[in-house]
């Protein structure tokens, strides 16, 4: 062998070498994964070997889903995707798989074209005409920015970011019935505390405390002051929704704070209904601690989203403002728990997750004295399922 | 209706139902095996290696219509045989290359041309004469429509290539019906070229040598092609994606520009990088195939343009039809009357649909042009006008290339000279600028030769900063388009759980 070979012969081994052990480990690893395996991450199932006969052969399934079956299953599948994100974003990319990242967070982008206005206006109309039908009810609506809204001066330049305070504007002028609640003021002029995750699309803790403040004025129940509360860090390595797209390691992952009234934090009963009038499960804690332990940790505040859950609490009568009607989306989860010190009784509707009449889930809005809406920009400008309030309702 | 076209098939590997060479399981799968399969396989035996995996390698993407390759295969194969049996004899070796040609044409025209033939008898009829979603043929009820089978207009035409040298007497008989099928499966030219004429392999199909040298060249002109494919064509079509999905009277000038000029990086990355694969891929495998791009984007001329874009279509349309119509020997009417023929039939080759029609006979008007007196204006012009007016007339080219109709190319075109009533740049087209520059500067830095002169220099300097620091670039890419392939699965399906 010539000697000016050697270094052709090192980059045919090397590539050799790739060649072959990334198939191999491959093979390896997946053979210890479960059939049904599921990508925590993804949250999703990995595809399965398909099944190899005529039919799907010939109508290519088999080669489809065979190609996913491997790519899913690739060697340190995740590593490779972080490496490719960092990649694009040495090629200048500045947001990755719908992503801004600056100033060490995360942020989803959301643009004009990312909703529609038509749907936009169906829900609001609905809203309104629920309000109409019960006159007596008092009606509130906390539609909560994203993270993209306050931190909007970190975002790219002409990255063409709509903006959220005026499409809350916009949202609570078409709603003559129900009261706006100005959670807006509040979030921004708390821009420097931990409000919103770094890796998640929600909002932490102590945003939604800002968000419990902000309706106690509109709703007129005292709320507890900042220092009646015991923080508890519950767990400090929440890798949220936003980083299973980027798979970014290095952004600071997020803590998850429970609040409890340091003196008198009542005594709760939770009911869970996942389908039906009946609860199929009870907990005596707003805080699902099991969730603490697995990727989605998020849950830990009442639980995945549910079509229905109820809370009883025991509080002073002095506090007690009665019974509430939350209609929500999942930021309403780590408010609610704030809401519990003020309302003995609360209902929480995921409409997302009702598609019958709601007296077969056992909800009668006439039975409530109060009701809130509660949203967050992106997910109520592209929410398709608050107009089912035409229909489930009675 | 769909439009049907060899090229925007390349551009839709990802995802696509074919083991292309830009997926996970063709370079962690099928490749690793078929080589390791191939390199310790005795000679004797490799070509029936090369058949057995191209046939896997086709039915991949075409579990059926792998059968249309074998008959054309098989047909070329017998006519071959019985033309060398005729020897001497005009009229049965006529014979013999008029069924090859009309078969190998037939079999394009039924599966690529048909429904858009069907689709304009009905409109000049003004009626459904033919049910464009049903047809029947000779009674049989067989062409699902749309169903263009992978890389036809590719094997076809390297298919006939054999028999029309034959009969000219260019090339000897293949008698070896393995050796024959090889050349025609011969997995990594079978979708997207380059076009390999018989004549190209016909003596690496008997006897090759695989060394060192190949190999490692072949490595490394493989890497380059897939990064081209992944990292570039991938990136910078997102942008005309996205520019494209806008309604036109939405898009800045400046964006459009942007856009189409994305699509124009695009492409030459994408079937460029695709060639060097194939390239790359027959060197392991022991073969040379024909150059087929040689820095188009340089060129001064349309003229030259052609002659350094798609080199094999060009040159097996001015061997098969320029040169046997009577080339430029004729005279002058002559000359133009062949070139006007050759120039549509290379714009109907692209796709069946006027667009593409209109685009090949468009450059056929350029170039009869420039051969009469525009070619030599523009040796009397400083160079730099030359690559403005060639490249220009590519840009344009490529709009009417790449949108859906005619109408939608020229709303496209006026808006990217104003005349759509746009604004000249928005918030958008600066974002665009800012997202996809440094990608822009790659694009534009590696479409010229100056990588390459690069190389050389260093080379010819320093030899081990190439050679060992080679290694670690060309491995480097390597890896990064691995990463590439296994995010076309990842799917975060996050919305459900809001």
């Amino acid at each position: 062998m010539k000697k000016e070979n050697i270094y052709k012969i090192l980059l045919i081994g090397l590539f050799a070498l790739i060649s072959i052990t990334v198939p191999v480990a491959t093979i390896i690893s997946s053979a210890q994964l479960p059939e049904n395996a599921f990508s925590e991450n993804e949250n999703r199932y990995l595809e399965k070997m398909p099944e190899f006969n005529f039919d799907t052969v010939t109508d290519k399934s088999f080669m489809t889903k065979f190609e996913n079956f491997f790519a899913d299953r690739i060697v340190m599948r995740e590593q490779w995707i972080g490496l490719m994100n960092d990649f694009d974003r040495i090629l200048g990319k500045k947001e990755i798989k719908g992503i801004f990242t600056e100033d060490g967070r995360m942020m989803q982008s959301w643009r004009t074209g990312d909703y529609s206005v038509d749907s936009v206006n169906k829900n609001l109309s609905a809203m309104e005409k629920f309000a109409e039908k019960y006159p007596k009810i008092k009606m509130y609506f906390m539609l909560a920015p994203n993270a993209q809204e306050i931190y909007s001066d970190t975002l790219p330049a002409n990255c063409g970011a709509a903006d959220q305070k005026l499409f809350i504007k916009n949202c609570y002028e078409s709603l003559p019935n129900i009261t706006g609640i100005d959670v807006y003021s509040g979030l921004l002029a708390a821009k420097n505390e931990y409000i919103y995750y770094r890796t998640d699309h929600h909002w932490t803790s102590y945003g939604a405390y800002i968000g419990y403040k902000s309706a106690a004025s509109a709703m007129n129940f005292t709320a507890y002051s900042e220092d009646k509360f015991s923080v508890e860090h519950a767990s400090n390595e929440f890798r949220g929704t936003l980083y299973s797209k980027t798979l970014d390691n290095s952004i600071t992952p997020d803590t998850i704070d429970i609040y409890a009234l340091a003196n008198n934090e009542p005594q709760v009963k939770v009911s869970v209904y996942k389908s039906g009038a009946k609860p199929d499960s009870s907990y005596n804690s707003l805080y699902f601690r099991e969730f603490l332990d697995v990727k989605d940790k998020y849950s830990t505040f009442l639980g995945q989203n549910v079509p229905r859950i109820d809370i009883e609490s025991e509080i002073p009568k002095e506090y007690d403002k009665g019974n509430l009607l939350v209609i929500k989306d999942s930021y309403a989860h780590s408010l609610i728990p704030f809401l519990t010190k003020n309302y003995s009784h609360i209902t929480v509707l995921d409409l997302r997750y009702i598609n019958s009449d709601l007296s077969n889930i056992g909800v009668n809005a006439k039975d409530y004295e109060n009701v809130l809406f509660m949203y967050n920009v992106i997910t109520f400008s592209q929410d398709t399922n608050v107009k089912k309030l035409d229909f489930i309702v009675e | 209706m769909k439009r049907q076209s060899a090229l925007p098939k390349i551009r839709q590997l990802k995802g696509n139902l074919i083991m292309v060479f830009s997926t996970s399981i063709f370079i962690y799968l099928f490749l690793p095996i078929t080589l390791l399969i191939y390199y310790i396989t005795p000679k004797k035996g490799k070509n029936l290696i090369i058949l057995l995996s191209g046939l896997l390698f086709y039915s991949w993407g075409e579990p059926i219509y792998v059968i249309v390759m074998l008959i054309s295969t098989m047909i070329d194969y017998f006519a071959g045989l019985v033309m060398n049996h005729f020897e001497g004899k005009k009229l049965p070796r006529k014979i013999c290359l008029i069924v090859s040609v009309v078969m190998n044409l037939g079999l394009l025209g039924v599966f690529k041309y048909s429904g858009f033939i069907a689709e304009n008898i009905n409109a000049i009829a003004g009626s459904q004469i033919i049910d464009i979603n049903n047809m029947n043929f000779f009674g049989i009820d067989f062409l699902p429509m749309n169903m263009l089978p992978i890389g036809i207009s590719f094997f076809t035409f390297q298919s006939m290539s054999y028999t029309i040298d034959l009969y000219m007497g260019n090339v000897k008989v293949q008698k070896n019906p393995i050796s024959f099928a090889a050349f025609v499966t011969l997995f990594p030219q079978i979708v997207a070229g380059p076009i390999v004429r018989y004549d190209d392999v016909a003596k690496e199909l008997d006897d090759r040598s695989i060394t060192i040298d190949l190999i490692y060249d072949g490595i490394v002109r493989f890497i380059i092609g897939l990064s081209k494919k992944v990292l570039i064509a991938n990136s910078i079509g997102a942008l005309w994606t996205a520019v494209k999905g806008t309604d036109i009277s939405q898009v800045s000038v400046v964006s459009s520009w942007l856009g189409i000029l994305a699509f124009t990086f695009q492409i030459y990355f994408d079937f460029s990088g695709y060639s060097d694969m194939a390239i790359g891929l027959g060197k392991m495998m022991g073969f040379h195939f024909p150059e087929n791009f040689n820095y188009p984007y340089l060129s001064k001329s349309i003229s030259e343009f052609w002659r350094r874009w798609h080199i094999t279509l060009g040159s097996w349309f001015k061997s098969y039809v320029y040169f046997p119509l009577g080339g430029n020997r004729k005279g002058m009417p002559r000359t133009i009357m062949n070139l006007a023929i050759t120039w549509f039939l290379t714009g109907v080759w692209h796709g069946a649909s006027w667009n593409f029609i209109l685009w090949g006979s468009l450059y056929g008007v350029v170039i009869i042009l420039e051969k009469l007196f525009l070619g030599k204006w523009l040796q009397k012009i400083p160079a730099v006008f030359c690559h403005i007016y060639t490249m220009l007339l590519v840009i344009l080219g490529w709009v009417l290339f790449d949108t859906a109709d005619l109408p939608t190319a020229t709303a496209y075109i006026a808006n990217m000279f104003g005349a759509g009533g746009t604004p000249f740049i928005d918030s958008t087209a600066m974002y665009q600028i800012a997202t996809y520059g440094i990608t822009f500067i790659i694009c534009i830095i590696g479409c010229t030769d100056l990588p390459k002169l690069g190389v050389e220099f260093i080379k010819k300097k320093i030899p081990p900063i190439i050679n060992y620091g080679g290694i670690v670039v060309i491995m480097g890419m390597f890896v990064m388009c691995a990463a590439y392939l296994v995010d076309q699965t990842y799917n975060p399906f996050l919305y459900f759980n809001f």
